[in-house]
């Protein structure tokens, strides 16, 4: 199911997209060009989570450790550890949501 | 027999004589290091670079780079907008002179300009490199690419020059790509306040870590 969010961002992106030109016909789209297009992930956009925990982790391990030695292990540790906290935030989210607050809704009447 | 000459257990904390940079510690020691901060401002892990910590340096430069560039790649260039996205620029201008120089193309090398000032290109506009302003494409029928005229400097219809294939000068990031792309660079640029700070206020590490 879509957020309202999601489908308005959806709506201007197909208005957009079949703006109509001088000559009537639907514009086409350029080809991709890196790095000043964006790419097209919307439906693998929280796979992005991966390289941002990576980098993050890679930043903050190169600040925080006392000695360099086995830096890569620690930089992927932290890394698993930040992409599970966040799914565990995310399940509790969901928890809270869709089964705490409508069993207070119900409760309530 | 000569007795042997005693051992000594150096301390944890005891700098390591054999590093290249091992007496780098008394010398950074917890002082406040306004250059290094300048440094690390001014490109990610140059601070840490500065200091001997040649390793970390390489590695704050490689993560925070990475990371902003990965924000470019995933919204394009329109993520970073002073104009448009000033609350998340701030954040974005701690990487350094670098997002500051996205910037400053993606106001003055892709945005067009018409009556209102500078603004994105519409999908169906192509910017005139001349003088910025917005020329509105047609497509041709023959391969339905979208073609251009700009109009010679003189005013002269006959000297026209026509642009084909005229595509928009960057395609305007939507939705999630260009809230993660955003993200991405603000991230970057928080984590580089870390790295500045760190650099700035160097205290000792541990012994034999001048990596």
């Amino acid at each position: 199911m879509s957020t309202p969010t999601h489908t308005l961002a959806l709506a201007a992106a197909a208005i957009a997209a079949t703006a109509p030109c001088a000559m009537g016909a639907t514009h086409p789209k350029p080809p991709l060009r890196p790095f000043i297009d964006p790419i097209e992930l919307h439906q693998w956009w929280f796979l992005l989570l991966i390289p941002m925990a990576f980098f993050v982790a890679m930043i903050y391990k190169a600040v925080r450790l006392p000695t360099i030695e086995r830096y890569w292990w620690h930089v992927c540790v932290m890394t698993l550890q930040i992409i599970l906290g966040m799914i565990g935030l995310g399940a509790a989210t969901w928890f809270v949501v869709f089964v705490v607050a409508r069993a207070v809704a119900e409760r309530a009447g | 027999m000569p007795p042997p000459p005693p051992t000594t257990t150096p301390r944890p904390d005891a700098p390591d004589q054999s590093a290249p940079a091992a007496d780098f510690g008394q010398r950074h020691a917890t002082h406040f290091q306004p250059v290094a901060g300048v440094l690390a401002l001014l490109l990610p892990g140059l601070g840490h670079w500065f200091l001997g910590y040649r390793l970390r340096g390489a590695y704050i430069a490689a993560g925070v780079l990475s990371m902003f560039a990965t924000g470019l790649l995933v919204g394009g260039i329109d993520v970073v907008d002073r104009e448009e996205d000033f609350p998340w620029f701030l954040g974005q201008a701690l990487v350094g002179p670098v997002a500051v120089g996205v910037d400053w193309v993606h106001q003055n090398r892709f945005k067009v300009r018409d009556a209102q000032g500078l603004r994105s290109a519409y999908p169906n506009e192509y910017r005139n490199p001349r003088t910025g302003e917005p020329v509105v494409t047609t497509i041709d029928p023959a391969d339905g690419l979208p073609v251009a005229r700009l109009p010679s400097p003189a005013g002269d219809p006959l000297t026209a020059v026509v642009v084909k294939p005229a595509w928009p000068p960057n395609v305007k990031s939507l939705s999630r790509m260009n809230e993660l792309g955003m993200l991405f660079g603000t991230i970057a640029g928080m984590m580089n306040l870390i790295c500045i700070i760190d650099a700035s206020f160097s205290r000792r590490r541990r012994a034999g870590d001048p990596a």
